[in-house]
């Protein structure tokens, strides 16, 4: 979008509400959708709820929209308390994963739907629904039907549907799911253009982990109900607070065994016979779960008297206190911009690795065997029976 | 799915109580008074088995269930054989003119059933002209009257269930089953009857069934083409009516093995289809082939000569209401006179059944729209009970309903007899659930999403009903409005039960003419009938965009 169109869009006055959910529960039967949720989104936040399917993140959105109604706690929106506000009038503008453009309408007329639930005046609809349609490019378009549109275009409508009423609070759920991958990208760049732009609170549902990470202020990881983990993007990728975040962002693995020493700041554990250093955790615990992300592996590949010759089972931290795993290449992915490698180092003891910006000399083929680094410092620790984070002692 | 939520009524809640109220006012009552006078002896006025022991006591009793039966199976098996083969070769080859002959295949099935049996007794009773003329050249036949004339009748009526039902299933049998069963061997009529005709047997059973319901229910046809031939609807209507030996008990006996009779065939059919049911995925449409030569010219006649057969009733009864007429006598020669005694002699039967059918109309597009709404978006146990009840007018003939009505309404506070209310309601409860399914389907298509965009965007639920469902729903809620019209504007077999002086109908009217033997009034009666029915289907496919399938399904 044009730094001309934006302008146009610029309202100062534009009232920015701040949302509060308070101990919020909710049963369906047999279900617990939502379980003691809490918090606090603040004015033109662009907050993000994540979760695979089922965890109650659209159950949340609905409840803050007024199609539900919770069974305990409280919605406030500006510190006033909403549940017995009915859904027509909440002044939330939403945007649904399969658009809900009303198809007997054009484009026009749907976008000025809003505006005479409000009895905005018809000279007022006309201007707002114009600059409304050209924020979502779809100036021009006005007199079509939704039938006429393409997915993407129909979603814009429904957006422009959505702000056009200037609501307090944008709800948008999964709205680019239903979109082809390119126009995803495309699109997720544009909502977030526009929001930034106007200032507008906004919860946003999705599934997609990298949408998330890429689209938001702040995210709220959640699963079977329940709130993991709240945090900006990379706080929730880099740090997580259990193995539930861990893998559920990002590609992780995990590898798990007892302690078998422990210096000051690092402990090691034996798996399957290597040895492998991770930052000591406050509390102290006989076994951990270690975690560490595939594109902080080093991979290279082993030399000819290395790997077959030498043992894998003496292989302990060298001196920079990288831990070292041999292992063979079993299969070879090339995603153009990086080359994944699945490593089976041992029995069920699979490694994934990436390696970023391949020379077509680094690719390794498969049957090969290599070396795998280990920096400890990226190595994550987590309780093995409860999953929760240990986190290191504070330097 | 929503909590149940006691205690917060809405404008739903609303809705259902009132459903309920409706369907057990003038349903369910009517109905068990039915059962309970059944039980009701007439020499003891108490409840015993003696209507019961006198049904099956008596020959001239049960001989009507077996004649029922017999009409009803001949029936359904003549309308399978018009049917299945009409709708396979125009679905797989190139007919000529298909859309020509699937609308006169509707016009049939819709106009009064009751004129096709009038219009053969025109052409084969005892004094035909087609009849006479046969003889004429030598060519002695029986007249029409009895089970063959009622068969007929039947077959050329209700083939269009079969036809429309099986034609729809044929055009979505994926071609590559087809293919696949030439490819192992089979062919021709193997193919069709070891593939083909399996697979689309759950929508051919399903036309059978409505075929012998209706035959079943059937009140018209057996009474004018019968002759001394009794079945159940008609024993029920003489019994109920007659003026010497009049026995309302055993009436409503013969009524309740009537609704037996139906709700039997009704669960077989379901039993047989759901076992038989096939997942399909239609990747190819079903080719239209082209015939050549001999087997062109075969198909093409095949199909033409039974849609001419079923229009020829009709094209009869249009033809003689333009004969010049003198009382009940045909003259050689064409005029009005048919027309002008319909006009001044009963424009009551004209302006009652345009204002009866209209006023019904109305209340079913306005019921049914609401209760085809919580049915597909309100599910609550209340809602999901309502829809089996919703399937009894069904499987009860307008003659048992019509008995029920005068039994139950003809005492305070809901003293109906002889009222325009009572048939009104009677046309009002036996259509409803067009109007309830029709709707309830186009809900299906809408997605509730919509909904909830219209109260998001601030739209309260009540205007969000009148401006996102309601607008969407209308192509459903219209083409449920005309079937219930083009059916309530042609009803007799319960009307004619209802009716006293002031409130005589068109249908009953025409009936009345043809006992009388006033043949031309009624078929200038008949004519309007046809043609307010020609013109409604008309309207339905040119401005509704609809499939005939539709119609029926």
């Amino acid at each position: 979008m044009r730094p001309s169109q934006r302008a146009a869009l610029d309202h100062n006055e534009r009232a920015v509400a701040s949302i509060k959910l308070s101990g919020i529960d909710k049963t369906f039967p047999g279900v617990k959708a939502l379980d003691n949720i809490n918090l606090e989104i603040s004015s033109g936040e662009f907050f993000t709820l994540l979760g695979p399917s089922g965890c109650g993140k659209t159950t949340l959105l609905r409840t803050i929209a007024g199609f539900y109604r919770q069974d305990r706690g409280q919605v406030s929106i500006n510190e006033k308390v909403i549940d017995n506000i009915p859904a027509h009038l909440r002044d939330t503008g939403m945007v649904f994963q399969n658009y809900a453009v009303f198809p007997h309408m054009t484009v026009f007329e749907n976008v000025a739907f809003g505006l005479r639930n409000r009895k905005v005046s018809p000279a007022e609809i006309k201007k707002r629904v114009a600059k409304s349609l050209e924020m979502a490019r779809l100036s021009g378009y006005e007199g079509r039907t939704p039938d006429q549109l393409s997915g993407g275009q129909q979603q814009r409508v429904g957006l422009a549907r959505a702000m056009v009423i200037e609501p307090q609070v944008l709800l948008m759920d999964e709205p680019l799911s239903n979109l082809d991958a390119k126009l995803r990208v495309e699109m997720r760049e544009e909502i977030r253009d526009i929001q930034r732009e106007l200032g507008i609170t906004t919860v946003y549902v999705t599934h997609d982990q990298e949408e998330a990470l890429v689209i938001s202020d702040r995210i709220a990881v959640m699963d079977a109900g329940v709130i993991q983990q709240v945090g900006p993007a990379w706080e929730i990728y880099k740090q997580p607070v259990n193995t539930f975040v861990a893998s559920f962002v990002g590609h992780m693995n995990f590898l798990e065994g007892e302690i078998v020493s422990a210096g000051k700041d690092f402990i090691e554990i034996a798996i399957e016979g290597n040895r492998v250093r991770a930052p000591k955790p406050a509390r102290e615990v006989k076994k951990v779960r270690l975690s560490f992300r595939p594109e902080d592996l080093i991979i290279s590949q082993a030399g000819p008297d290395e790997g077959a010759e030498e043992e894998p089972a003496k292989k302990s931290p060298g001196e920079d206190g990288f831990s070292l795993l041999s292992g063979i290449i079993q299969k070879s992915t090339f995603t153009g911009s990086l080359v994944q490698y699945g490593i089976e180092c041992g029995p069920g003891l699979n490694l994934v690795v990436e390696r970023h910006k391949p020379e077509k000399e680094a690719l390794i083929p498969p049957g090969s065997s290599v070396l795998v680094k280990i920096p400890p410092g990226s190595v994550m620790t987590f309780d093995p029976d409860s999953g929760e984070r240990l986190w290191r002692r504070p330097l | 799915m929503k909590k149940l939520r006691l205690g917060r009524p809405d404008f739903w809640t609303l809705v259902t109580v009132l459903a309920y109220v409706l369907v057990f006012i003038f349903l369910i009552f009517p109905l068990f008074n039915v059962f309970k006078s059944s039980f009701i002896g007439k020499e003891t006025g108490r409840l015993s088995l003696e209507n019961y022991r006198e049904f099956f006591a008596r020959p001239y009793y049960w001989s009507a269930f077996v004649n029922s039966l017999v009409v009803s199976i001949g029936g359904t098996l003549g309308a399978l054989l018009f049917g299945i083969p009409l709708a396979f070769f125009t679905s797989r080859y190139r007919i000529k003119g298909k859309t020509f002959l699937s609308t006169f295949a509707v016009l049939s099935l819709l106009s009064p059933p009751f004129i096709g049996a009038y219009s053969w007794i025109i052409m084969l009773g005892r004094n035909g002209f087609l009849r006479n003329f046969l003889i004429s050249i030598g060519i002695t036949i029986p007249a029409i009257y009895g089970p063959a004339g009622i068969i007929l009748v039947y077959t050329l009526q209700y083939y269009p269930f079969v036809f429309l039902l099986t034609s729809g299933a044929l055009s979505t049998v994926d071609r590559s089953l087809e293919e696949a069963a030439e490819n192992l061997g089979a062919v021709g009529l193997r193919k069709f009857m070891r593939v083909t005709l399996p697979l689309v047997l759950p929508s051919v059973s399903a036309g059978a069934l409505i075929a012998f319901m209706m035959s079943l229910a059937n009140f018209g046809t057996p009474m004018i083409i019968g002759g001394k031939y009794r079945v159940l609807s008609t024993m029920a209507y003489n019994l109920f009516t007659s003026e010497v030996g009049e026995n309302p008990g055993l009436a409503s006996t013969v009524s309740i093995f009537l609704i037996l009779c139906s709700t039997a065939v009704l669960f077989l059919q379901r039993y047989a289809a759901t076992r038989r049911k096939y997942a399909s995925t239609l990747i190819n449409r079903p080719l239209v082939k082209p015939l050549q030569g001999w087997s062109s010219i075969g198909a093409n006649l095949l199909c033409y000569l039974i849609v001419f057969l079923s229009t020829l009733p009709l094209a009869i009864v249009v033809i003689f209401s333009f004969r010049k007429t003198k009382g009940p006598v045909f003259h050689p020669g064409l005029g009005l006179q048919s027309y002008q005694r319909v006009l001044h002699g009963v424009p009551r039967a004209i302006t009652n059944s345009l204002f009866f059918s209209v006023t019904a109309v109305v209340i079913i597009i306005i019921v049914g729209t609401l209760i085809g709404f919580i049915l597909s978006r309100k599910r609550t146990f209340a809602t999901r009970l309502l829809d089996p009840l919703l399937m009894i007018p069904y499987i009860v003939p307008g003659t048992v309903l019509g008995i029920g009505f005068i039994v139950a309404f003809n005492r305070r506070p809901l003293y109906l007899v002889g009222t325009a209310a009572i048939i009104i309601m009677s046309y009002f409860i036996r259509r409803l659930p067009y109007s309830v399914r029709s709707s309830a389907s186009i809900l299906k298509q809408i997605d509730p999403c919509l909904e909830e965009a219209g109260i998001n965007l601030g739209a309260s639920p009540a205007k969000t009903f009148r401006k996102v469902t309601l607008p969407l729903m209308i192509p459903g809620i219209l083409s449920g409005a005309i079937m219930s019209w083009v059916t309530a504007i042609n009803e007799l077999s319960s009307s004619i039960i209802l009716y006293v002086g002031g409130t005589v109908t068109m249908p009953v009217r025409i009936y009345l003419s043809v006992l009388d033997g006033f043949f031309g009034p009624a078929s200038a009666m008949a004519t309007f009938l046809i043609v307010a029915t020609g013109l409604s289907l008309f309207i339905v496919n040119r401005f509704l965009g609809m499939g005939r399938e539709a119609l029926v399904a």
